[in-house]
């Protein structure tokens, strides 16, 4: 049935409104149907009466309309009758942006009436002698608490009524809607609500939440405001189509989702994140992933932070134990590593990161220390300074040096000295041999490469040159002419009291090809006298080489190996005091040197002859015994003096073959200019004509006279 | 204005911090005349309508002047200096504690209809009304530490009462239900009981004074029982046009 509704205000000639409505009926049923006023309901009177058709094809001779009903009035107060003034609507809600009408009745006609709105005057229409309205367009949201709506009689000067109008948020479509699985057990459904749309005096609550699957047609009412959580049954569903529904008094709003499960995997973070076999420059960092299926494979990064920034970054693919090979690490160096996990498959989230800390141990230093002395004059005592290691070259706490003092002049018994640091320097006591000095540093694993210095017994020439120069902010500027004879680098050394023991005593090395430069340095202070001196560092080699094994792997080895031997033969079958001697399988005999830091893959042979035969062979040892030795490395030292060979004799060489081969080519001319034969006078060609002459008839004397 | 709302907010929580640790001790001042200073700070304090009216007006958006002339006591609401001034030092501190009884139930009650304000205002209203919430909170602490003074000076008094809640009106006496008047007449009705109450507190703290200058008093006997009547059944208001009986304090 059709049923067509009228509805006047005022009176009812003054039809404001018709509309139809269509509905199935039952015989006996009340039908409802409700309508909402724009204008108050209090502030006028309205009316309603209806009528009906059906509308049923199978009834076509009912398809007329019937009669109007009678008009129904709707008073919902009389006020008429008060002496006072009453606003509506009371407390109505609306959403921001809609627009409203407010009405007053005056039960006085006389009084002037004047209405604000949050302090402003409004303005309205007068319906009639007793009522007035106010048409609010676009209302705004001003606070939760309601915006005031009042209206005061002028004559009496005060607040007659008012109304608070509930200005409501418009409900905001969920943002962001995603759903996620961490264990395959629960799906976790987050979005962002956007504003809160409760308002006070209990006129709205805050918006709720509903989510809602088609697939399964499960509903589930959300506690919180931005997340809900949905079980996952064991039915093996895997596509989910969702529906977030958020619903207030004024309106409703929905979003969709729909998505594989199994492209939403969010894994939890790995766990028991450790670090095994650290050594000084590698280390293995194990971790476990929480098992979501057979199946399944993690794709997990790998960071290796040090000093605070990220050094290295590395994929590895994982089931379920992951194991890595960190490498390149520096020694006594803490870093911090951590391990995060995705879906290899369908990259969704990564995992929160994992990891943990570790220190790699010290290693030998690298580096043999920069070692320079100074000698008192009329004295052999020598003292000997060196610098710190750089952390990067230390590989660990120096714990001290070693200074091996060796009498060039009478081979004897090695002096030793062991310095504990941290210690700048030492003074040795010395007479007026020549002395080679080694000085190394040593930490927990191991003793550095050795700076080697010779100490002379010959002081050389004393006469130096001096000349004064002035600093400047940058510094002191100098130069030099070029030593003659090889050199190999200069040694500028300077302190501000030289005579004083406690002068601070500092040394810069220069390349051999050096020159001049500038010697700057923050304790330079002005006003003081600064002595400087420079040496030529003497090229005169003491024969030796270095072997290295960097690239052999301990940790791949089938046994723990513990160190190594370094065997050398020589023709002179001599070793060095202090070396050990060895018999071999052949029974040759050479020279045994033995490292026991397995960590330490370099090794220098010293004390060598220039210009000389050797071999050796490197091979590690086991807690059992010797690894195999394989064939002996032939190996022959430079000669003593190969720059001379290069610079003075090939030269020289050269000019004599020259010189040689120039007076071959010209030997008659040389000898004629050199060393001619005196002359035979019989023999001379002015004598044969003169003989000539005489025989001609008459006999002219000529004198010549033979001059010596 | 901030930093004037900050210097009290900071004076109220001092002042509340205070007098509601000393319940938290257990401990009463045993000192006349420093637990009567400290009842006049408190009433001082207390008095002033930027700890509890003006911020319930700006939250409720009555801060228009308007509405102020609206929010002015009810005649009756509270006792008046006069009576105050003509009971006994014990029959006053049990009035004024019963008083502000109702006082704290009524603040209870505003301030469950104030959803968290955060987030939805635009700056700096959001501020603002932040601030304003916490001042209210202030206000119900600091009527706490009140009443719990008043407690100690009872008791210094010599009096027997134990600080109980003053009882309920008995039942068949309870007035009827009454229509809503609508969330505009509950704001003023609301800001009309705090200007109350302030006035009261102005009171409170001139008797107090008084207090101070001749601490030996003679009590004063007045049935306290008409006070009481009194505090609970404000004379209706002319303005209310809400035919509304008002049996007691409004809720």
């Amino acid at each position: 049935m059709v049923f067509q509704i009228q509805i006047s205000r005022t009176e009812t000639s003054n039809v404001i409104w018709v509309g139809n409505y269509s509905t199935t009926v039952k015989w006996n049923e009340t039908v409802h149907w409700s309508w909402e006023s724009k204008l108050p309901l209090e502030c006028a009177a309205h009316f309603v009466r209806i009528r009906s058709v059906v509308d049923d094809a199978k009834f076509p001779e009912l398809n007329f309309w019937s009669s109007w009903s009678s008009w129904q009035a709707v008073h919902v107060q009389d006020f008429l009758g008060q002496d006072a003034l009453f606003v509506f609507p009371k407390d109505k809600l609306v959403e921001e942006g809609s627009n409203v009408t407010i009405c007053y009745i005056s039960g006085n006609i006389q009084n002037n009436i004047s209405c604000y709105l949050e302090g402003e005057q409004i303005h309205g229409e007068q319906l009639d002698a007793h009522v007035s309205t106010f048409e609010l367009k676009n209302v705004p949201f001003i606070r939760k608490r309601g915006t005031n709506i009042y209206c005061e009689e002028n004559q009496r000067n005060a607040i007659s009524d008012g109304t608070v109008l509930f200005v409501s948020k418009v409900l905001e479509e969920p943002k962001d809607f995603s759903c996620e699985t961490r264990d395959f057990k629960t799906l976790s459904c987050t979005w962002d609500p956007g504003t809160d749309t409760a308002l006070a005096w209990s006129k709205q609550p805050s918006q709720s939440y509903t989510l809602f699957e088609s697939f399964s047609g499960k509903k589930k009412h959300c506690e919180e405001k931005n997340r809900c959580n949905w079980q996952i049954t064991q039915d093996s569903q895997e596509i989910y189509n969702f529906t977030l529904i958020t619903e207030n008094y004024l309106r409703k709003r929905s979003v969709n989702l729909l998505f594989n499960l199994t492209h939403r995997v969010h894994p939890m973070s790995p766990f028991n994140v450790q670090f095994e076999n650290v050594s000084a420059t590698d280390a293995v960092i194990t971790w476990k992933v929480h098992s979501t299926g057979d199946y399944f494979t993690f794709l997990c990064q790998v960071e290796l932070h040090g000093e605070g920034k990220m050094i290295q970054q590395h994929n590895v693919s994982v089931k379920v134990n992951g194991k890595y090979l960190l490498n390149e690490l520096q020694p006594n160096t803490d870093y911090v590593a951590q391990v995060r996990c995705a879906d290899a498959n369908h990259f969704w989230k990564w995992s929160e990161w994992s990891g943990g800390d570790f220190t790699t141990p010290e290693a030998a230093p690298s580096e043999a220390p920069d070692v320079w002395r100074t000698m008192k004059s009329g004295s052999h005592n020598v003292t000997l300074f060196w610098k710190p290691l750089s952390k990067f070259h230390a590989n660990g706490k120096i714990r001290f040096y070693n200074v091996v003092v060796e009498n060039l002049d009478k081979p004897s018994r090695l002096e030793h000295h062991s310095i504990p640091a941290p210690a700048n320097g030492t003074e040795l006591t010395l007479d007026q041999c020549s002395y080679r000095i080694r000085v190394t540093a040593s930490n927990s694993a191991g003793t550095s490469p050795a700076a080697v210095m010779v100490v002379s017994a010959d002081p050389g020439n004393k006469e130096v040159e001096e000349e004064r120069i002035k600093g400047t902010e940058d510094g002191f500027s100098m130069s030099w002419k070029p030593q003659s004879g090889d050199v190999m680098g200069y040694v500028v050394e300077w302190c501000d009291r030289p005579q004083n023991p406690l002068c601070d005593f500092q040394w810069k090395n220069l390349g051999p090809n050096t020159t001049s430069t500038v010697i700057s340095s923050d304790a330079f202070r002005p006003g003081v006298r600064y002595n400087f001196r420079i040496y030529g560092l003497s090229t005169k080699r003491i024969a030796y080489f270095t072997l290295s094994w960097k690239n052999y792997s301990t940790k791949s080895q089938p046994a723990f190996i513990k160190g190594y031997r370094v065997y050398l033969k020589s023709k002179a079958g001599q070793c060095h005091p202090g070396v050990e001697k060895a018999v071999l399988s052949d029974n040759t005999v050479c020279c045994q040197y033995k490292i026991d830091n397995p960590e330490q893959k370099t090794f220098t042979v010293e004390n060598l002859q220039p210009e000389s035969f050797y071999e050796f062979l490197v091979t590690p040892y086991t807690s059992v015994g010797e690894g195999p030795r394989g064939t002996f490395t032939k190996v022959r030292t430079p000669d003593e003096y190969p720059s001379m060979l290069l610079r003075v004799i090939l030269p020289v060489s050269f000019c004599v073959m020259l010189l040689v081969l120039g007076c071959h080519l010209k030997s008659q001319w040389m000898k004629d200019k050199c060393y001619p034969d005196i002359p035979d006078p019989y023999k001379s060609s002015v004598l044969s004509l003169i003989k000539s002459k005489v025989n001609a008839g008459k006999l002219y004397v000529h004198h010549m006279a033979i001059e010596d | 204005m901030r930093t004037q709302i900050t210097r009290r907010t900071l004076l109220s929580l001092v002042l509340g911090l205070l007098f509601a640790s000393m319940t938290a001790m257990g401990s009463c001042p045993g000192d006349f005349q420093v637990l009567l200073g400290q009842l006049q700070k408190q009433a001082h304090s207390m008095q002033d309508p930027s700890t509890l009216l003006d911020p319930y007006m700006r939250i409720q958006g009555l801060d228009f002047p308007k509405l102020r002339e609206r929010c002015k006591e009810h005649p009756g609401a509270f006792p008046s200096e006069g009576a105050l001034r003509g009971l006994g030092r014990r029959s006053f501190l049990r009035t004024l504690n019963a008083t502000l009884g109702l006082v704290l139930r009524r603040l209870a009650a505003i301030q469950q209809h104030l959803p968290e304000a955060r987030g939805l205002e635009k700056p700096p209203a959001a501020r603002l009304s932040t601030q304003d919430l916490e001042m209210l909170k202030m206000a119900r602490l600091n009527i706490h530490g009140l009443r719990n003074n008043i407690f100690c000076m009872s008791r210094l008094l010599g009096s027997s009462w134990d600080a109980a809640e003053p009882t309920q009106a008995a039942p068949g006496t309870s007035p009827p239900p009454t229509p809503d008047p609508g969330a505009f007449q509950r704001k003023l009705e609301g800001c009309r009981f705090l200007h109350g109450y302030h006035r009261f507190m102005s009171s409170v703290g001139q008797v107090f004074g008084e207090w101070g200058k001749s601490p030996s008093q003679s009590h004063r006997h007045r049935p306290p029982r008409a006070l009481q009547k009194e505090a609970r059944r404000p004379r209706p208001s002319r303005s209310s046009k809400r035919l509304v009986p008002r049996g007691q304090l409004p809720r």
